[in-house]
């Protein structure tokens, strides 16, 4: 190839450059069109954001007002049942948080995420009533879902420190 | 070199994880894909070594033989590039992430500043998205590209996959052809050295062929900025920057550098004023363009906000040992303060710096200044990623064969070789170790080797001007000696006479 056929590709970027300030301005033509569901599905993202921030606190009697009102707004919103269900776990709760991580993990499917948190949080469930195989097989089960799953790996630890 | 490069790619990623096999199944990755073991680890440690060691030998090759065929330096990374892009995007999942958030705006009416993907359970991407609780932290450039990709790709996975991977992946070798035709002008004889280090770079073709990244995109466009300016098209820069920087807001950083720069320009203040003028107003044009769609939803206090901010950083460390002993919202306070006094007085002293060679200020000296800014960037973000260094690399390989483009070299194969760090050490060892020696052992391996070369390349600078000047005061010496003499002697001769 000879160099001053290279000359010609400066049209190349600056064609590209074009084309997404053309996009740009086709966006602004056609928008999208903002009803009532989406203003329901925004209100209850903003609740479960503030239910994040409750339980970043640690108020969880908050994190359950904003979280229970989220679950309202949008039933089948994952996020906002696993915050329901730790809100249920830290006010000792138990067979309420139980209900909600196992509605998390029909809701779930093949989010692998989502499934490992629910998992683990049965785990805590069932540490708490002293039910410690159980807790490590769902701590088992968390981290064969998400690897990365920290916080089960070390709860799988920690349970099996004192597993017979 | 070229055929075992691909060969490397080829029986390393794209055969193991090949994404016609494997994209159906969500959120998989490297370490589900190829096994938590050991011999695995080693092997792909071994690969990256290789990559970057062939990569290294090209660059040497290149930098003292400009001889090398055209060809030989363009073609091979295209069909690297090819070869990844049938890969798995196993080291990130962010890809996903853009198809999830661009189908918020146009298939469910959704503002993706406001909400997230989990708002959208009954969307084909959810189980691969759904890790993401935040709305969009991109800039609405990027929301705006997304947006309209996402409905070439409708809801079929595989191909919504692909033509993200292939969007990307243009605009990588876009930023190649702008890298040549930027140092055609200002370094001619490095022109294909420059297009090599940004073409062949494992972790640039890794992250962005292979696991579909939209950091080469911001990066496209403030290299279509510098391009501009040395082409004299002195209206365009800035609208130009300002688009890199909706696209997401890290080479913010560099407006004040252009700012300064066009100011500094030797010409009449008539024509000054027309090019800072009429490129801010041409900034602000391109603001309310990208802006407008999505309302003024979207803000950087969302960035700021995050609390889940913290991975492989300095400031991952600092929260960590801060968090046994203050409550988490006091830790976060306390480690982004630090990270912004350090980050704001760094880039300070840098602008100022280069503000004062404003006399004799050239492209060199804005590089120098942008490269700078956001090397200090990449060491305090509180959270970074391998293709972040993406950013430094587009800045680093036109400052062709310097100390800054073998530290970002150097970093850009550190940076690669942590994903063997949080994907296989972790995954292996994750029960006997904690998680703060995780990330020491991450940061250790990111930042030390280019810190370290950083410094030993100004001790040895330091030094060579050291000896230069005592060479210099030796001759100046000398040479007095040598007129004293001659005086003396020619004192005698008169007193003789």
């Amino acid at each position: 190839m000879s160099e001053r056929g290279w000359l010609s590709l400066s049209f190349f970027p600056l064609a590209l450059a074009g084309m997404v300030v053309a996009g740009a301005l086709a966006l602004n033509l056609v928008g999208p069109s903002y009803d009532a569901r989406s203003a329901r599905i925004t209100e209850a993202s903003q609740l479960v954001t503030r239910a994040r921030e409750a339980a970043g606190l640690n108020d969880w009697t908050q994190a359950e007002v904003y979280a229970s009102k989220a679950v309202a707004l949008n039933p089948d919103h994952v996020l906002a049942r696993l915050l329901l269900g730790l809100a249920y776990l830290n006010t000792n709760a138990l067979d309420k948080a139980e209900a909600e991580f196992r509605r998390v993990l029909a809701l779930a499917g093949e989010d692998r995420n989502s499934a490992a948190w629910a998992h683990n949080n049965l785990g805590v469930v069932y540490r708490r009533r002293g039910q410690l195989t159980a807790a490590i097989r769902e701590y088992e089960i968390a981290i064969a879902a998400d690897p990365s799953n920290g916080q089960a790996r070390a709860n799988l630890a920690e349970a099996r420190r004192f597993a017979p | 070199m070229a055929g075992v490069t691909l060969a490397l790619y080829l029986v390393a990623f794209s055969i193991p994880s090949f994404l016609g096999g494997l994209y159906a199944t969500p959120q998989l990755t490297w370490v589900t894909i190829v096994g938590s073991r050991l011999d695995v680890a080693l092997a792909n440690t071994a690969v990256i070594i290789a990559l970057f060691a062939l990569y290294y030998l090209g660059y040497r090759v290149l930098a003292v033989n400009a001889q090398v065929p055209v060809w030989a330096v363009y073609l091979p990374p295209v069909t690297f590039a090819l070869a990844l892009m049938a890969i798995y995007p196993f080291g990130g999942w962010d890809l996903f992430l853009y198809i999830s958030q661009g189908r918020l705006y146009t298939t469910h009416d959704l503002n993706p500043f406001l909400v997230t993907p989990q708002d959208a359970p009954s969307d084909p991407f959810f189980a691969y998205s759904s890790w993401w609780p935040h709305p969009s932290t991109y800039g609405p450039a990027w929301q705006m590209i997304a947006s309209l990709v996402s409905l070439i790709g409708g809801s079929n996975l595989w191909l919504s996959i692909l033509v993200f991977k292939v969007l990307v992946t243009v605009f990588f070798f876009a930023s190649v052809v702008l890298v040549y035709l930027i140092l055609r002008t200002h370094h001619p004889e490095a022109r294909h050295l420059g297009a090599f280090l940004m073409a062949w770079n494992p972790l640039l073709l890794f992250e962005i062929a292979g696991n579909g990244h939209n950091d080469i995109v911001m990066v496209f466009f403030a290299l279509l900025s510098i391009y501009l300016l040395t082409a004299k098209r002195l209206l365009w820069p800035l609208p130009l920057l300002t688009i890199s920087v909706l696209v997401k807001y890290s080479f913010g950083l560099l407006v004040p550098g252009i700012l300064v720069y066009l100011l500094a320009l030797k010409s009449s203040p008539r024509k000054k004023a027309v090019w800072l003028l009429g490129g801010l107003a041409l900034s602000a044009v391109t603001v309310g363009l990208f802006v407008r769609p999505f309302g003024m939803a979207y803000s950087l206090l969302a960035l700021f906000g995050l609390e889940e901010l913290y991975l492989s950083s300095p400031a991952t460390l600092l929260y960590l040992a801060l968090q046994g002993n203050f409550p988490q919202y006091a830790a976060t306070t306390i480690v982004k303060g630090v990270v912004v006094l350090m980050l704001g007085t760094l880039y300070v002293i840098e602008l100022a710096r280069f503000a004062r060679e404003h006399r004799t200020l050239t492209l060199d000296s804005l590089l120098r200044f942008g490269f700078q800014a956001v090397f200090f960037l990449l060491l305090l973000l509180p959270r970074f990623h391998p293709w972040f260094v993406a950013w430094l690399l587009g800045i680093g390989v036109l400052m062709v064969d310097s100390e800054q483009t073998r530290r970002v070299l150097l970093l850009s194969f550190t940076a690669f070789l942590s994903h063997i760090v949080f994907y296989f050490i972790w995954s292996i060892y994750g029960e006997q170790l904690n998680y703060f020696t995780i990330e020491a052992m991450a940061n250790a391996l990111i930042f030390a080797p280019p810190l370290f070369y950083w410094f030993y390349s100004r001790a040895r600078v330091r030094k060579l001007l050291l000896a230069q000047k005592e060479r210099t005061i030796a001759v100046q010496e000398a040479e007095i000696g040598r007129l004293k003499a001659l005086l003396s002697d020619s004192r005698k001769g008169l007193k003789t006479r």
